[in-house]
């Protein structure tokens, strides 16, 4: 440790102070973008965890442990997330009158649901770091490669907003998993055109030319619809882990 | 591209005309410079630093689109802000932050454009969660044409 700080002070390096219980594996991994020390678990603790995990999941439910290698790199694992944010009811601060307009506007919306009476329908789509504004029919185009072979159908499950011409639900950020479906489809997976980057400098003899390439995928939206009614309750047999 | 082997059977004698092997090496900036004016796409020395001149400028201009769209875009959403009152991009954007509404500035915009029913309820949200944190002041209560009573019910929007 002393032999860094040394090399710290006089190239000005950034050096990172690591805890005792540092796994090596991570190490490697953190030069590639592992996770951030907040929610790297020391080792006692992570044993402690995965003993937890086993004895007290119940027989449906799935164990992360088992589903996915590294509980410290799954985003997925409830240990490591933040505290669920769970609103109160909508229902309860209302006057008399404003209840029975929500009572109307939901009822109105659950009918147009259940009779498939609302139209086209547009869902706003978190992918590939982007977001976008998506329909049935619309063909869209993302960068790099996505391991899913040619006609594949996809379920595209980060819908921040759905909507149409009479109603919009805006989620926060996220809406219910099970509310909505949005099927994909891949067409086509290509290469990009040769982007020139060129890299010179005035009054020298350099030039240096590179021609890039990036992978493309490109999807179509096959349809977008609704699993169930608003305040419904859903199965808890589909539940796995929703974000309110 | 207008440079090709029969103007070169056209040109005159003692013309000054380029080898195959030079033609073979000078073609990729040539097919740079094909739309090009004037001598900068046929002649060599001219043409040259111009393909230069362009790919770094191209190169440039990749790096300085994202500003310049994001700038757009909060231009665009400040200007679908004023029938709505004097609210300001700032607070509008912080009071959908506060609320958990993570949406884009490009589908915000969108929809200012395209959806003005949805990107109403929007703002009228924000405005709800302005007012019940109180930063409001009289001058900009009075310019809203709509008032906040459309979002019903504040239980749900205390964090």
């Amino acid at each position: 440790m002393s032999a860094l700080a040394l090399t710290a002070r006089r190239v000005c390096l950034s050096v990172s102070v690591l805890p005792r219980n540092f796994s090596t594996s991570l190490a490697a991994s953190r030069r590639f973008g592992g996770p951030p020390g907040s929610q790297i678990v020391p080792g006692d603790i992570y044993a402690s965890l995965q003993e937890t995990a086993a004895r007290d999941a119940a027989p449906g439910e799935i164990n992360f442990a088992e589903v996915v290698g590294d509980q410290r790199r799954n985003p997925f694992n409830p240990e490591l997330l933040p505290e669920e944010v769970r609103y109160d009811d909508a229902m309860k601060g209302l006057t008399p009158e404003e209840s029975k307009i929500s009572q109307d506007i939901l009822s109105t919306v659950n009918t147009q649901i259940a009779e498939e009476s609302y139209g086209r329908l547009f869902a706003v789509i978190h992918l590939g770091f982007q977001q976008r504004r998506v329909t049935q029919g619309d063909i869209f185009q993302q960068k790099f490669t996505y391991h899913v072979a040619l006609g594949q159908k996809i379920r595209l499950e980060k819908v921040l907003a759905v909507g149409s011409t009479d109603f919009t639900l805006l989620g926060r950020p996220l809406l219910d998993r099970n509310l909505v479906t949005v099927e994909a489809v891949c067409i086509e997976k290509t290469m990009s055109y040769p982007h020139i980057i060129f890299r010179h400098m005035k009054q020298i003899p350099y030039r240096h030319y590179r021609f890039n390439r990036i992978a493309e995928t490109v999807f179509r939206i096959n349809r977008i619809s609704f699993n169930r009614k608003l305040n419904d309750l859903p199965d808890p047999a589909q539940v796995v882990h929703t974000i309110h | 591209m207008r440079l090709s082997l029969v103007s070169l059977i056209r040109a005159p004698r003692n013309a000054k005309v380029p080898s195959k092997e030079k033609l073979f090496d000078r073609l990729p900036i040539f097919r740079i410079t094909s739309n090009f004016f004037g001598r900068r796409r046929n002649c060599w020395s001219l043409a040259m630093p111009a393909a230069q001149k362009g790919l770094v400028r191209s190169a440039w201009g990749k790096k300085v689109k994202g500003m310049y769209s994001r700038m757009l875009r909060i231009t665009r959403l400040e200007a679908a802000l004023h029938p709505y009152g004097q609210m300001s991009y700032e607070s509008f954007a912080e009071n959908l932050a506060k609320v958990n509404v993570l949406l884009n500035k490009r589908i915000l915009a969108d929809f200012a454009m395209l959806e003005p029913r949805t990107f109403k309820a929007i703002v009228s949200l924000a405005q709800k969660k302005q007012d019940m944190d109180g930063e409001t002041s009289q001058k900009e209560l009075l310019t809203r044409p709509y008032p906040s009573d459309l979002v019903l019910g504040s239980n749900y929007l205390k964090f």
